[in-house]
Order: C-alpha cells, then structure tokens, then sequence
C-alpha cells in the first residue's frame, strides 16, 4: 500500500497522458500506422482488383478525366473503409500512396473522400 | 427470507459490456444466477457463408477487439491447412511475436479492469498507461493498435527491423518491471486480498467436468493449454512455462494471468532473439479459392482455446465457419462459481472470467419440458416460429 502511494504522489508531478482529441490535440502515431491512402493515377492500371476485393466496399471506381484522358480510378469512402490495407497489398502496381494520418474529425462525412483530384483530400472544414 | 430476484445488467454489469446476470438472492447472499446473452448478436458465421473467402478473414478479425489476431490466425490457419500451404519460418515467428503482445495486453487490462471494479481507480490507470506501451508496439509490429489485420493466408504482412526489434527489447525491459510490481501489488494488497481471496471459487474437478478453458481453468490447477498441448506457430521453439495455481478463486485467476503476461515477455524476448532470416510469406498474394475439404484449428488466445473448423467446397466462399470461442464455455457454464457469494461479489466474479461478451453470442435453446438444452442457429429457430 504504501508502494503505491509512492507512485500516486509521483504522478501528480507529471504531465497527464492522455491527450484532449479533436480539441487540443491529434494523435500521434509512429511512422507504421495505418492511416489515409490514396491512388496515384499515374501508377493505376483501372484494374478495379483493389475495389472488388474491399471488405467494405468503401473504394468505388469513378471516372475521371486525367491528362487529357478519361480514366477509371478508385476513389475511397474513409468513412467506411477499416484501414486494413487490403487494398495496397493487393494492388499489382503498388499503385497506392500511404500515409499515417488518422481520419479527422468532420461534421460531414462527404468530406471523408479519397480523391486524387482534390488537393489534400482528408482536408478538413475550419471548425 | 423470500428470494428476490436482481438484474444485473445488460448495461455494464461488470465490463463495459452487454450480459445479463439475473441474480436471485436471498438477502445479501447469491442463491442462484441466471445468465442472459444475445444483446451483441451480429450473426459473424451467417456472414462468412455469404462473402468470399478473404473478405471473411476481415470479419473473422472483427468477431472481438482484444484478441483479433488470435481470430484471424486461426482461421488462416485453418485456411492453410485446406490448401496445404508450407509457412517461411519467420512469418511463424512474427506471428509468434504480434500474439504474445495481444496476450500481454489483453491479461493486463484483465488486470486493471479487476481494479476498477474493486473500486481501485489508481491501479486501474496506472495499469493502463502501461499497458500503453504495449499498444504503442502492436502498433510498430503489426500497424494499428487494436485491430491488427496481420495475417493472410501464406505469411504475414509486414516485416520488422532491427529499430523496431530495440524497440520492443527496451520496452519488454520496462513492462517487466511494472508486471512484477503489479503482482507485488494484488499478491500484498491488503484490501484487495480481501475483496478476491476465497470469492468465487471453482475446484478442479469442477473446471474439468464444466469443460473451462484457458486461465480460467489453469487458476484452479487444470494442465491445459493449446500453446503446448499442440503447438502451433512456433510456439515448439520457444521454451516456457505452462503457469497454475491451485486455489481457483478470484485472486488465482488474476495471478495466473499476470505470471502468463511473464511468459509471454520470455517467448517474446526469445523469439526476436533467433528471429530467422528470409520472406515474410510463402505467396506474394493469398490464393482467392481453396481446396474442397475440411479444417479445424486451434488457438491458445488470451481467454481460452479458440477453434475455428471451416469446411470448404471449393469456390469463391466458405460453405461453413463455425467459430467456438473460449468465452462461451467459460462464462456460460460457471453459473455455480456464484454459490455462497454476496451480491456485491457478483460482478468480481464475472469479471475475473475475463468475459468477452461479443465472443459468446451464440444461441442457447431450454426445452422447459424436459430440461434438454441444446444450441440453434437462428435461422432454425426463425424457421420454426413462421
Ligand atoms: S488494384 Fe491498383 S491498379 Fe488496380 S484499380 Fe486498384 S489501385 Fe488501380
Ligand atoms: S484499407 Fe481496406 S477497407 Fe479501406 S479501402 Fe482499402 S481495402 Fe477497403
């Protein structure tokens, strides 16, 4: 009993551990997580393998006109996908970009898009 | 005195989760206790039927947070023996590797849950700010804190460096430390002992004839564990120690899962010792179909041997995944641990099951005519109501 007092009284003069998401703070994880991921249409071959095998069914492929071309890309829902990676490991050109940027907090979940079109797709509103 | 009649739950009645206790008691002492599931029925086997062979390793993963990679490993494991497939010695190791640390985690926040019951909040922070660590290594080995997604037929995933091995040395050193003083802790507690010593006991001879499993069955002295019984993974390379006890109440069936967590650091620390040299996985993509037949695996997880038998008749889906988990056993048939125990012991002694609630939502069927009990799929039973 003691022993753990010690520790308690040791504790109150450190900082807490936890952390106050989405208010003040983001996680931050290691270099290794699993975060956002996003097609590369340069690499792409619209082989559609990565949108079958989905286990959620978040990547759908879209049409989209790049370099003068049309072109189908998969575009993905973060809003349902897991993040199991299934996707990048699967895809014979290694065709994804991966990141290891947790989802943010959004109001809309439209905004929770993989769209290479877009700037930086998992920009947030200004809250 | 009459004997009343307590729910306990389904909100909450011990872990965060959904099961109900009914709890007849006369006066403070528990006379009886029923126990209710099926408030997290997500119908996981009558899924696998219908998605393809490699979707369902994802909803294999999902059956349960704490032990997903004990999930996903026994059903690729299962996946492996249909096809036949030869795994490279350190895709065996990592695995070995990645489920020590989910045992590790999981036994610790048995470990700080128990506190929080007891209304010891501190031990329960402190713990799990260590346990922290632990995540935080799941995370460099595996990719995601919880849910792992590590596996697939034919290897594992991602490979591990020499920064992340130092890492995982130093942080096993510190976890060691901390995991000694907890025991120190819950061995000397006064208070504690108080609360869990003599609570909830089951007799060996009660843990053989009720079929538990796992620590549950270990802390009343039952030699069983998947680990060494058929050794899986790698577990016939490294060298440890089966961990009993003999008393088989509350504070045994903690303690036997913080001597496990020991261990677990042990197999750990000589795993990345000889860790092998060469490829991570014996296929660069998992095949989409598997041979017709059929498979049956076993895993020691955290709880308890898990069993996944998995019958195949070719083409793009299982025909069947049957899932049996060590919660389902553990729980449902520790009904008489309750005897001669107050109320306010009730939701220790569920606890120190280490309940996992989603685990075990299988479907109970009492014939009230003549006390046969058997279990259903709901498909039948829906049947049977039209
Ligand atoms: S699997 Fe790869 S190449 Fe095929 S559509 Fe997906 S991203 Fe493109
Ligand atoms: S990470 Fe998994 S869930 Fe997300 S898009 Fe890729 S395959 Fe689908």
């Amino acid at each position: 009993m003691l022993k753990l007092a010690r520790e308690l009284l040791k504790n109150l003069l450190r900082r807490p551990v936890t952390i106050e998401y989405g208010v003040k703070a983001k996680p931050n994880p290691t270099k290794r997580y699993r975060g956002l991921h996003i097609v590369n249409p340069d690499k792409c071959i619209s082989c559609s393998l990565c949108a079958v095998e989905c286990p959620t069914g978040a990547i759908k492929m879209t049409e989209i006109t790049y370099g003068g071309k049309k072109k189908k890309i998969p575009v993905i829902d973060y809003g349902l996908c897991v993040f199991c990676y299934h996707c990048i490991d699967i895809c014979p050109r290694k065709a994804y970009n991966i990141s290891n940027e947790i989802p943010p907090p959004v109001f809309k979940r439209a905004l929770l898009r993989g769209d290479p079109r877009e700037p930086k797709p998992w920009r947030t509103e200004e809250v | 005195m009459p004997v009343i009649e307590i729910p306990v739950g389904p909100q909450h009645p011990a872990l965060h989760e959904p099961i109900l206790l009914r709890v007849r008691v006369r006066g403070e002492e528990v006379v009886g206790v029923d126990i209710v599931t099926g408030y997290n029925h997500r119908g996981i086997e009558w899924l696998a039927e219908r998605n393809t062979w490699l979707k369902t390793l994802y909803i294999a993963t999902r059956v349960c947070g704490i032990c997903n990679l004990m999930h996903a490993t026994c059903y690729v494991q299962a996946l492996e023996k249909l096809n036949n497939i030869k795994l490279p010695e350190r895709a065996l190791a990592l695995r070995t590797i990645a489920m020590e640390l989910e045992r590790l985690h999981s036994h610790m926040l048995l470990a700080a849950v128990m506190a929080e019951i007891l209304g010891f909040e501190s031990l329960f922070m402190l713990i799990m700010r260590d346990r922290e660590k632990i995540m935080l290594l799941k995370e460099l080995v595996t990719g995601n804190r919880v849910l792992s997604d590590y596996v697939w037929p034919g290897g594992v995933r991602r490979d591990i460096d020499d920064g992340i091995v130092e890492k995982i040395k130093r942080a096993l050193d510190y976890i060691e430390k901390r995991i000694l003083y907890y025991r120190d802790v819950y061995e000397n507690d006064k208070l504690l002992r108080l609360r869990l010593e003599d609570i909830g006991v089951i007799k060996y001879n009660e843990a053989l004839l009720y079929g538990l499993v796992g620590p549950t069955a270990r802390a009343s002295g039952v030699r069983i564990d998947v680990r060494k019984d058929t050794p899986y993974a790698w577990y016939d390379e490294v060298d440890f120690n089966m961990v009993t006890r003999k008393e088989g109440d509350c504070l045994a069936r903690v303690l036997v899962r913080l001597e496990e967590s020991l261990e677990s650091i042990k197999i750990i620390r000589q795993a990345i010792n000889k860790l092998p040299k060469g490829p991570i996985a014996a296929l660069r993509i998992p095949p989409r179909t598997f041979r017709p037949g059929e498979a049956i695996s076993r895993v020691e997880a955290p709880r308890g041997e898990l069993i996944y038998h998995v019958v195949s008749r070719g083409g793009r889906t299982p025909y069947r995944v049957r899932i049996r988990t060590p919660s389902f056993t553990n729980i449902l048939n520790s009904v008489f641990a309750y005897r001669d125990a107050t109320l306010s012991d009730v939701p220790v002694i569920l606890a120190s099951f280490d309940p996992c609630i989603s685990c075990m939502e299988r479907i109970m069927v009492v014939d009230e005519r003549t006390g046969e009990q058997r279990l259903e799929p709901i498909r039948k039973i829906v049947r049977k109501r039209r």
